[in-house]
């Protein structure tokens, strides 16, 4: 193209001779680029690709997870499936807030949380008061005919068992009744469920009565004529753990007679099973025992100079932890079971009265009449301190292990001990959310682009060559598109798949070949366009080789339609691409992809909105960079319709 | 025209025994055998040989295609092997479904789409065209399945207990029946679902229409509301886009200036003169939207738990019942050639200066 308007070389500026001079006009791209550069949407687009970009390539470190690491290890317990997001703007609950409180009003004599977490109890004075866990609200209030020394939830929630004066009350929670009453002569201060609520027990200072849930009777009574310092049930019910003066028992639950004796020299301070009851743990004097559970012989004894008590397990068998602590006085110390070694010593800095491994040992209580601390139970760092000003009744862990139960004699709450936070929630498999949709902008942007690039590539080879050489092989390749373009897209996508088997690679392919045609009919109808151009015959006439004039000389004038074509192409690509993986039959788990990542959850989108909103929102906004982008595209190459 | 349409149905024919080669490969090509996925993987060889037989499995691929064209010619698709029954009867019962969804989403994205680019080039680069067009280009990029579940999510549960209340899946509420209006008419018609009442009764708005059901054509409708949104909002932001695009293009030419000046009332002006003529590229659109309504179509049908002709295809191909996989890709594909066939012929209606020849 010329650039100047050559002037007159006898110009005589003083005359009124006029020279014309056009500006150079830059060149194709460059224009077309500024015309870009003119419109919002297209820098929208821009944007919105730059960010998308920019997630993509520095994923591993916006990424606050590894997307495939399920999070229930150090330090992430507490972490539950579906856990809905936290935007932090919004204000999360971190560790030491309350969750959720109930404040009965009276003083409290006895609390529990129940065993999934959703509902909380406490009894005061006549009544047993129920509170939704999750939400605070008062739900119902169990009246009774004296005062409630004790109460016990059954395993599935659905019942409570409370004892009052001479009785044994359960309640049914779904119909808000009592269900059945049962005597326990002398009054019970200790009621427990088993773990598949079959049975249960009652317990004053000197019996423990055994019942059956089915019948509804009496199994077995067992008397101890020292004081009951421990009853607790093996993990199915068959056995009984006592402890009184300086004999731990076992019981069977069956007919309530003495299974076995372990004797101590010195009166014990405490007995407890371990969670899978392979194990009983002792504290007498300074010696701290380690008893099998099935030939009841001592494994281990652990001498310590000072006085044991509260002697309870920190144990993670999945995790191979199985840890024993005991408080002496201020302090208390774990040991590991199985060198015996000590691992930890934690000042409380008070008489330590409780203390409790959490459910996967990643933390540790420890309580005193005012103060409950909360310890790394690796590290022993103190991750929380709770102060009550009313003396402190019980604390135990959250099932989920997120947070501990508090009971104190006028209130009951829930307050949270990790302070770990999840942008977008917590998927089914217990990952990180955000991470997977940071990782997935990866591979939708890979999907994207190398799809289109394949498509392109062979629909204008086929396209190109369809139209410039004309005649039947026109017909024949154009006949075969038509034929392929006969079929709505995403199906012949899924058989495509189905024949090439699922994947990633395979879904990728398969959307490569069922955009071909799009490109060879834009490619096709651009070399007929400029096939005839005297440039072109120009060229043929100087016997340049067809190759050469085919993509040398016309493919170049027929590029701009193809760009806008591929643009937008790469949105509806990965629109396709999540539908394959949604489908099952692209990206397979646990691939971080977003349309699988919605697939997996669809079913509980009534439950968990926020595991199908986050990937769909991704993926929206990645196709609408690539549309706005597009359409600026097209309307900067074509400036008719440029409005 | 009819010379036109001669051709065009003359140029048909070599891409619908294209479309037919490709159908009956693709459906050879899928891994795994029909047999053991049809009866299980503890088949014997005999009881295989012996259903290959029947199905005709074990003759060679090129005698299989003949006797495939031929059944096909004859209106025979076969008989599916997993249900054990015709692909025609399997038709008439899903190909309703569809048709009907289809219907109700292309209604939703024409009586939306339209006035919405209507509005947006009448008030050409207000705030009104700028969210229209925004909402429009948000629209296209949204994944069916996800506008599906989001949809679900917002109308059936999060506004539980309000009148806005829809049913998040299925076609009619657990337990209701419409009477098929051929009993409801007293017609003597057999049992066999194979016919074109059956057909007719399977739409269960029409339905319920023809047998004055009207609480059974509330509660249809109701649970159509939903996904017809989810399939429609694409065509829909595509027809809005269009219209404003080709509206604005009309508005600007000589002959709404004359109407203006002659007094013709705006909505005239717009409606009469400007939108006439504009329609044209978007009825091209809308055509080539009921294309792309199939693949859509197998999505929202997953999400809704719906059994139409998108959920059988998916369910055939990963399942590899062969003959069910051919007969509804070609009927699908068939139905693609046809569609483009009449929104050609009715280009050429709609605009005279286009002369088919």
């Amino acid at each position: 193209m010329h650039s100047t308007e050559p002037a007159s070389s006898n110009l005589d500026l003083a005359a009124a001779d006029v020279a014309i001079i056009t500006k150079p006009p830059k060149s194709l791209w460059r224009e077309t680029i500024e015309r870009l550069l003119r419109k919002p949407s297209a820098l929208v687009g821009l944007g919105l690709l730059g960010f998308l970009v920019t997630i993509a390539i520095f994923a591993p470190f916006i990424a606050t997870h590894d997307p495939l690491a399920v999070l229930l290890d150090v330090p992430e317990e507490g972490v539950a499936k579906r856990d809905a997001p936290c935007i932090h703007l919004l204000g999360c609950p971190g560790a030491g807030d309350v969750l959720v409180k109930g404040v009965p009003g009276e003083p409290v004599a006895a609390a529990a949380l129940s065993s999934t977490n959703s509902l909380m109890a406490a009894a005061h004075g006549k009544t047993i008061s129920v509170w939704n866990a999750s939400n605070g609200k008062l739900l119902m209030s169990l009246e009774h005919d004296g005062p409630v020394t004790a109460l016990d939830w059954s395993p599935n929630d659905q019942k409570i068992l409370a004892a009052s004066g001479e009785e044994l009350y359960i309640w049914d929670i779904n119909r808000r009744a009592l269900s059945r009453t049962l005597e326990h002569e002398g009054g019970a201060s200790l009621v427990r469920w088993n773990a598949d609520g079959t049975r249960f027990l009652s317990a004053d200072e000197h019996t423990v009565r055994l019942w059956d849930t089915l019948a509804w009777t009496l199994v077995a009574a067992i008397e101890s004529p020292d004081p009951l310092l421990a009853v607790q049930w093996n993990q199915n019910g068959t056995l009984v753990l006592t402890a009184s003066g300086s004999e731990a028992k076992l019981w069977n639950a069956f007919v309530g007679t003495e299974v076995a004796t372990l004797a101590h020299d010195v009166p014990l301070t405490s007995a407890s099973f371990n969670r899978s009851t392979n194990r009983i743990l002792t504290t007498s004097g300074d010696k701290l025992y380690i008893w099998n559970a099935s030939t009841f012989q001592r494994e281990l004894t652990i001498d310590h100079v000072g006085t044991l008590a509260n002697g309870t397990w920190s144990e993670a068998i999945s995790r191979g932890i199985q840890n024993v602590m005991a408080s002496d006085g201020d302090t208390a110390y774990v040991w590991r079971v199985t060198t015996g070694e000590q691992v930890l010593a934690l000042e409380h800095g008070e008489p330590i009265v409780q203390m409790g491994g959490s459910p996967l040992a990643t933390r540790i209580f420890t309580r005193s009449e005012h103060t409950v601390k909360v310890w790394d139970a690796k590290s022993g760092d103190r991750v929380l301190t709770i102060e009550r000003d009313a003396p402190i009744l019980q604390v135990t862990w959250q099932s989920s292990g997120g947070g501990v139960f508090v009971a104190t004699s006028d209130e009951i709450s829930v307050v949270k001990t990790s302070d770990y936070q999840y942008l977008m929630g917590i998927d089914g498999n217990l990952r990180d959310q955000f991470s997977r949709v940071v990782f997935g902008a990866r591979l939708s942007l890979i999907v994207g682009l190398t799809t289109v690039t394949l498509a392109v590539i062979i629909g204008t080879i086929s396209g190109a060559v369809a139209g410039y050489v004309g005649g039947w092989v026109d017909n024949v390749i154009m006949r075969i598109m038509d034929v392929m373009l006969a079929f709505p897209p995403l199906i012949l996508a899924i058989a495509v798949v189905t024949v090439l088997g699922p994947g990633l690679i395979n879904a990728l392919l398969a959307i490569s070949v069922v955009f071909i045609p799009a490109y060879a009919r834009v490619a096709r109808s651009g070399v007929l366009a400029v096939k005839e151009e005297d440039f072109v015959t120009a060229d043929r006439v100087l016997g340049v080789s067809h190759a050469r004039i085919l993509f040398r000389r016309i493919m170049p004038n027929a590029l701009a339609p193809l760009i806008v074509q591929a643009t937008l192409g790469i949105g509806t690509a990965i629109l396709d691409a999540a539908a394959l993986s949604f489908l099952g039959l692209g990206a397979q788990p646990p691939t971080p992809e977003w349309g699988a990542m919605l697939g997996a959850e669809r079913n509980q989108v009534f439950t968990a909105p926020h595991l199908v909103f986050y990937p769909g929102i991704a993926i929206m906004i990645t196709v609408l960079a690539f549309n706005l982008l597009g359409d600026g595209l097209r309307d900067a190459l074509d400036p008719r319709l440029d409005r | 025209m009819t010379g036109y349409l001669l051709r065009r149905l003359t140029l048909a024919i070599p891409v619908l025994l294209g479309i037919l080669f490709v159908t009956f490969s693709l459906a050879r090509l899928l891994p795994g055998d029909p047999c053991h996925s049809a009866l299980g993987e503890k088949a014997t060889p005999e009881i295989c040989a012996a259903f290959n037989e029947r199905y005709g499995l074990n003759e060679p691929i090129p005698e299989q295609f003949r006797i495939y064209l031929r059944d096909v010619l004859r209106g025979d698709l076969g008989n599916s092997i997993k249900f054990g029954r015709p692909v025609t009867e399997l038709m008439v019962e899903r190909l309703p479904v569809t048709l009907e969804l289809s219907f109700f989403a292309m209604t939703f994205a024409v009586l939306i789409g339209i006035p919405l680019g209507i509005v947006s080039a009448y008030y050409h680069n207000s705030a009104a065209d700028v969210v229209t067009m925004i909402g429009a280009n948000i629209g296209v990029s949204m994944p069916v399945f996800w506008l599906g579940l989001m949809l679900s999510y917002i109308f059936g549960v999060a506004l539980k207990d309000t009148p806005l209340w829809l049913p998040p899946t299925g076609r009619l509420t657990a337990g209701r029946i419409i009477e098929p209006f051929y009993q409801a008419w007293g017609l003597d018609v057999d049992g066999s679902a194979l016919t074109l009442p059956g057909f007719i009764a399977n739409i269960n708005t029409l339905n319920a229409l023809l047998v004055r059901d009207w609480d059974g054509f509330v509660d249809a409708v109701k649970h159509m509301i939903l996904p017809a949104m989810a399939l429609g909002t694409i065509p829909m932001s595509i027809i809005a886009r269009m219209t404003r695009s080709s509206l604005l293009e009309v508005l600007g030419l000589n002959y709404v200036r004359t109407a203006r000046a002659k007094g013709v009332h705006e909505l005239g002006v717009v409606v009469r003169h400007g939108l006439r003529n504009a329609l044209l590229p978007v009825v091209t659109i809308i055509g080539l939207s009921l294309g792309s309504l199939m693949s859509g179509a197998v999505l929202t049908e997953t999400v809704f738990g719906l059994s139409g002709v998108g959920r059988i295809l998916y369910d055939s191909i990963t399942g590899r019942d062969y003959t069910v996989v051919q007969g509804f890709t070609l009927v699908i594909a068939v139905m693609f050639v046809f569609i483009n066939l009449i929104v050609d012929t009715l280009y050429a209606y709609l605009d005279p200066r286009i002369r088919l020849e």
